[in-house]
C-alpha cells in the first residue's frame, strides 16, 4: 500500500473493517430482502463513504453475524446444559435422526497420549483424517459424544463459535458451521479438560431455530483434544505473600476503567539472593517489595527512598537497569531515575540525569555497542516523542503517522545520546507497547524485536557497522501484537521468539464470509493476520526465522498480552504463560 | 486505553439490534463501553512436548488459568524451592496474584553473572549448558514482556542429573569462559575472567519430592 493513496480514506475503512472483524455481539435483525453484489463484479476500493465493502454486503455480514449471535445466546447455553447434566437432551433435539454424523473410529483409536511432567499429566491432540472416522447417523454420534462425557465426573462446559458460513448467497438456505466445544471438570478427582471443533451443517437458521428439531443435518468431529492430570500444578498463594495492597486498582471493583492499570517488575535490589518486586500502580502508587525467599515479602517503600507517588499518576511505566554499572539495579519510575545505593536505599537523580523520562509504553535494556555500559531502548505507543512533548497520532497499519522508538546510548555518568537515527532504530514510528534483546544470528550483539500493534514487526539485526538492518519475521503479516517474550524452546541453539497477538472468533467467522478480491491484496493479509492470534517464530541461522504452525503453540488465546517462557517443570525444555482478556464486564453475558 | 483514541474508528451500525437478546455493536471500538470485549479470556499454561510442540494443561493450572484480564507475567523462584513461581499484573480481578510452582521437584540452577569488561550484570550473554550430554542454550536478558520485567538470571531445569558438566559463557565482551561441575540446587554466581564460581550462599531446595 502506497502511504500517500489517500491515507485518510484508507484509515477509515480499515477502522471500520476491524470494528467488524474484531468485535463480536454484534449483529442485526436478519433482513431477507435484500441480495448480495455479485462478487465478481465488485471492485476493491475505497467506496465514497469510506468503506471498503458495499453497504449491501456489510448488511449481509451484519445479518450472518446477527444468526451467529442466535446460536450463541439461544443454542449454546441448552446444549452446554445437556453437555453438563450428561443428558445430551439438546444434541438430540437438534440433530436430525438420519443425519450423517463422522466420529472418530477405531482408526482412531490410538491417538498418542503424551506422558508429562513426570507422568503426573497425559495430553493428546488429534486433527481427524477422514481415514480416522467412522460414519453414522445420530446415535454414533451421540454415543461418542457420552464417552468424552462420561470421562468427567462433574465437568461445566463452554461453546464457541468458530465458522458460519451460508452455502448459498442468501440466508434462507443450508449453512455450514464449526463449534468449539469445550468440556472442562475432574476426572476420578483430578483435574481434566477436553476440547473439540465439530463442523455441523444446518438447513436453516432463523430467530426461533432454537426451539426447533432435527436442523442439523450432518456432524462431523473435526479435531479432538484432551488432558487429564493427577495434579494441579501450581498454587495461589497471594494472601500469605505480602504482596497485596487494597489500593490497587481493579477494573471489576472500579468505577472508571483503566486499560493499562500498572506492570511488576522483579529483580534482588539488595543483592541477598532473593528477588523483589517493585509494582507500579494507577490508583495505588509505587511500592518496593523485599522479598524474604520463602515466597513471602515486605514492604519496603518507605525506608528505600522512592516516593510512593500521589493519587494523580503520572503514567505507570518502570524498569529495573543497572544504568551506572555498579552490579545493582536502578530504577526508572515514571518521570524519576532512582540511583541504588547498595545498602536497600535509592537516591533521586532525575536533576541530574539527561534521561528524557517522557511518557513510554516501555523500555528494554542490552549493552548494544558493546562498551560495558547497559544502554535503553524506549517503546513509544503514540504519546509523545521523545524531547517533543508533542501529541501526535498513532501509527494506524503502516499510515507512516506515528512516532519513533527511541535508543539511548548510555554514555556513563547517568549521561545518555539519542542514537535512534544514527543507529535506524526507530521501528518506523510503530505502535509499539514492548521490545527484547535477544540473539537473532550468531554474532555477539544484542539484536531487538520491537513489537507493533497495528502494523509489521521489526527484527533489527545489529550490524558491525553500528546500524541495525530492519527485518520482518513473519511472511505475511504478523498479527495485532501486544506483547513478546523470547527463549530457546526447541533447545536447537537458536533463540525463538513468540508474540502475543489478538485473537478473534468472531473475526474469522466474518473474514471466511468475504470475498478476499474486495480487497486490496495486502490489506486483506493484515486484516486476516489480525485475528489469527498469538506466534511463536522459531529461530533459524542468519536472524531467519520459521512461523511455529499455530495448532502447536494454541495460537487461539484471546486478545493476547505479556507473556513468558521458562521451565516450569525444570525439564530443560521452556514451557510459555500466556496471559489475555481485554475488559470484563459481566459473566455470561454477551462478549465483543 | 492501549489503542489510538484520538482516530476517527466509527463503523455505524448495519441493522437494528436484538435488544432482547442483548446484542450490541461497538460503533467505536476505541471507545469502550459497559459490554464486555474479550472479556473472561483464560491465560494459559503451555507446556513443553519436546517435540516442537505444547500442551494445553491450563486446567490443571490450579487456577493460573485465571481470567481476570491480565497483563503481565513473571516468572521466577520466589520461595526458593528451585522452581519457577507467576507472578500475574491484571487489569481486574485480583490485580496482582502469586502462585506457587507445584510441579512434581526436578533439579536447578541457577546463574547470576558478573561482568568486568562486559556490563556489570553480563546481560546479552550466551549460556550454553551439558547436561547429560545435551546443550541447553539461554540468554542472560532482563525482558519485559509488556509490563511485567524478568530479573537477570537464567536458571538451568536438569531434570534428575544433580549438576550441569560443562558451562560455557560467552560474554558481551566477546571473552569465551567455561565452568565445570556446577551443582544443583544452587545459586551460582559467575565472574568475568575468575575461574572460580562464587555463590549468594542462597540454597534453592533440589530435593526430589516423592508424591
Amino acid at each position: 500500500m502506497q502511504p500517500s493513496l489517500n491515507s485518510h480514506a484508507f484509515s477509515r475503512f480499515l477502522v471500520a473493517q476491524i470494528a467488524i472483524l474484531l468485535f463480536a455481539g454484534c449483529g442485526g435483525s436478519p433482513s431477507t430482502h435484500h441480495s448480495q453484489v455479485d462478487p465478481k463484479t465488485q471492485q476493491s476500493d475505497v467506496l465514497p463513504d469510506g468503506q471498503v465493502l458495499s453497504e449491501d454486503i456489510r448488511k449481509h455480514l451484519w445479518d450472518i453475524e446477527h444468526l451467529g449471535f442466535v446460536i450463541e445466546a439461544t443454542v449454546f447455553p441448552k446444549l452446554k446444559v445437556s453437555v453438563n447434566d450428561g443428558s445430551l437432551e439438546y444434541w438430540t433435539q437438534l440433530l436430525a435422526e438420519d443425519c450423517k454424523a463422522s466420529v472418530p473410529g477405531a482408526a482412531a483409536a490410538d491417538q498418542e497420549t503424551k506422558l508429562i511432567a513426570k507422568g503426573q499429566a497425559n495430553f493428546q491432540t488429534t486433527v481427524f483424517d477422514a481415514a480416522q472416522l467412522s460414519t453414522g447417523s445420530r446415535q454414533q454420534f451421540l454415543e461418542w459424544l457420552m464417552t468424552v462425557r462420561q470421562r468427567y465426573s462433574e465437568c461445566h462446559s463452554s461453546m464457541g463459535l468458530v465458522k458460519l458460513t451460508p452455502d448459498q448467497q442468501g440466508l434462507s438456505g443450508s449453512w455450514t458451521t464449526v463449534w468449539r466445544l469445550r468440556v472442562a471438570g475432574t476426572s476420578d478427582s483430578d483435574p481434566a479438560e477436553t476440547e473439540i471443533d465439530l463442523e455441523v451443517r444446518l438447513t436453516r437458521l432463523s430467530d426461533d431455530i432454537a426451539t426447533q428439531q432435527s436442523w442439523a443435518t450432518a456432524i462431523t468431529v473435526v479435531s479432538h483434544q484432551h488432558m487429564t492430570a493427577k495434579q494441579a500444578f501450581f498454587a495461589e498463594v497471594t494472601e500469605s505473600s505480602g504482596l497485596v495492597s487494597s489500593r490497587r486498582h481493579d477494573n471489576w471493583t472500579a468505577e472508571k476503567f483503566i486499560a493499562n492499570t500498572g506492570g511488576v517488575y522483579v529483580t534482588d535490589y539488595d543483592q541477598d539472593g532473593h528477588l523483589d518486586v517493585f509494582v507500579d500502580d494507577h490508583a495505588d502508587g509505587n511500592r518496593l517489595y523485599h522479598g524474604n525467599g520463602d515466597g513471602t515479602f515486605q514492604e519496603t517503600t518507605p525506608e528505600s527512598g522512592i516516593d510512593p507517588g500521589g493519587t494523580a499518576r503520572a503514567w505507570e511505566l518502570s524498569c529495573w537497569a543497572d544504568l551506572d554499572n555498579d552490579g545493582d539495579d536502578d530504577l526508572i519510575v515514571e518521570d524519576r531515575l532512582y540511583e541504588n545505593l547498595g545498602n536497600g536505599t535509592f537516591a533521586d537523580i532525575t536533576s541530574t540525569t539527561n534521561f528524557p523520562l517522557t511518557p513510554a509504553a516501555s523500555y528494554a535494556v542490552a549493552d548494544y555497542d558493546l562498551d560495558g555500559l547497559l544502554d535503553v531502548y524506549v517503546c513509544h505507543a503514540g504519546a509523545y516523542r521523545v524531547g517533543q512533548q508533542q501529541k501526535t497520532r498513532v501509527k494506524w497499519i503502516d499510515d507512516g503517522l506515528g512516532i519513533d522508538n527511541v535508543l539511548l546510548r548510555n554514555l556513563g555518568n547517568w549521561q545518555f545520546e539519542d542514537v535512534t537515527f544514527a543507529t535506524k532504530t526507530g521501528a518506523n514510528g510503530s505502535c509499539c507497547f514492548t521490545a527484547v534483546w535477544l540473539h537473532a544470528n550468531e554474532d555477539i550483539r544484542p539484536d531487538l524485536f520491537a513489537i507493533n500493534e497495528f502494523g509489521v514487526n521489526s527484527l533489527l539485526l545489529n550490524s558491525a557497522d553500528g546500524q541495525f538492518e530492519q527485518k520482518t519475521v513473519d511472511p505475511v503479516f504478523g498479527g495485532y501484537s501486544m506483547g513478546a517474550t523470547t527463549g530457546d524452546y526447541n533447545n536447537d541453539g537458536h533463540t525463538d521468539i513468540y508474540v502475543a497477538n489478538m485473537y478473534s472468533k468472531a473475526g474469522n467467522r466474518i473474514l471466511a464470509n468475504v470475498d478476499q478480491a474486495r480487497y486490496p491484496p495486502e490489506l486483506y493479509h493484515k486484516i486476516s493476520e489480525g485475528m489469527l492470534g498469538s506466534k511463536l517464530y522459531s529461530g533459524c541461522p542468519d536472524g531467519m526465522f520459521e512461523t511455529v504452525p499455530a495448532r502447536d503453540m494454541f495460537a487461539y488465546v484471546g486478545w493476547a498480552y505479556g507473556p513468558t517462557m521458562a521451565d516450569f517443570d525444570n525439564d530443560g525444555w521452556l514451557d510459555i504463560y500466556a496471559t489475555a482478556g481485554f475488559k470484563s464486564e459481566e459473566r455470561g453475558k454477551p462478549d465483543g | 486505553m492501549t489503542q489510538p483514541l484520538n482516530q476517527k474508528a466509527n463503523c455505524p451500525a448495519a441493522g437494528a439490534l436484538d435488544q432482547e437478546l442483548g446484542e450490541f455493536w461497538l460503533e467505536n471500538p476505541w471507545e469502550p463501553t459497559e459490554h464486555n470485549m474479550s472479556a473472561y479470556e483464560r491465560n494459559r499454561v503451555l507446556l513443553n512436548t519436546h517435540d516442537g510442540k505444547f500442551a494445553d494443561i491450563s486446567h490443571a493450572s490450579g487456577g493460573a488459568d485465571l481470567d481476570s484480564d491480565s497483563r503481565a507475567v513473571v516468572a521466577g523462584d520466589f520461595n526458593e524451592d528451585g522452581m519457577p513461581d507467576l507472578l500475574v499484573r491484571n487489569s481486574g480481578g485480583g490485580p496482582l496474584r502469586l502462585f506457587t510452582n507445584k510441579f512434581p521437584r526436578a533439579n536447578s540452577v541457577r546463574i547470576e553473572l558478573r561482568g568486568t569488561k562486559s556490563n556489570a550484570r553480563g546481560i546479552g550473554a550466551r549460556l550454553t549448558a551439558w547436561v547429560d550430554g545435551k546443550p541447553i542454550h539461554r540468554e542472560m536478558q532482563s525482558r519485559n514482556c509488556f509490563r511485567g520485567q524478568e530479573p537477570a538470571l537464567v536458571t538451568f531445569g536438569l531434570q534428575s542429573a544433580d549438576h550441569i558438566d560443562r558451562l560455557v559463557i560467552e560474554w558481551p565482551s566477546g571473552e569465551q569462559q567455561e565452568f565445570k561441575n556446577l551443582a544443583a540446587g544452587n545459586h551460582h554466581l559467575l565472574t568475568e575472567g575468575h575461574a572460580t564460581p562464587g555463590t549468594t550462599g542462597v540454597v534453592i531446595s533440589n530435593r526430589e519430592v516423592s508424591r
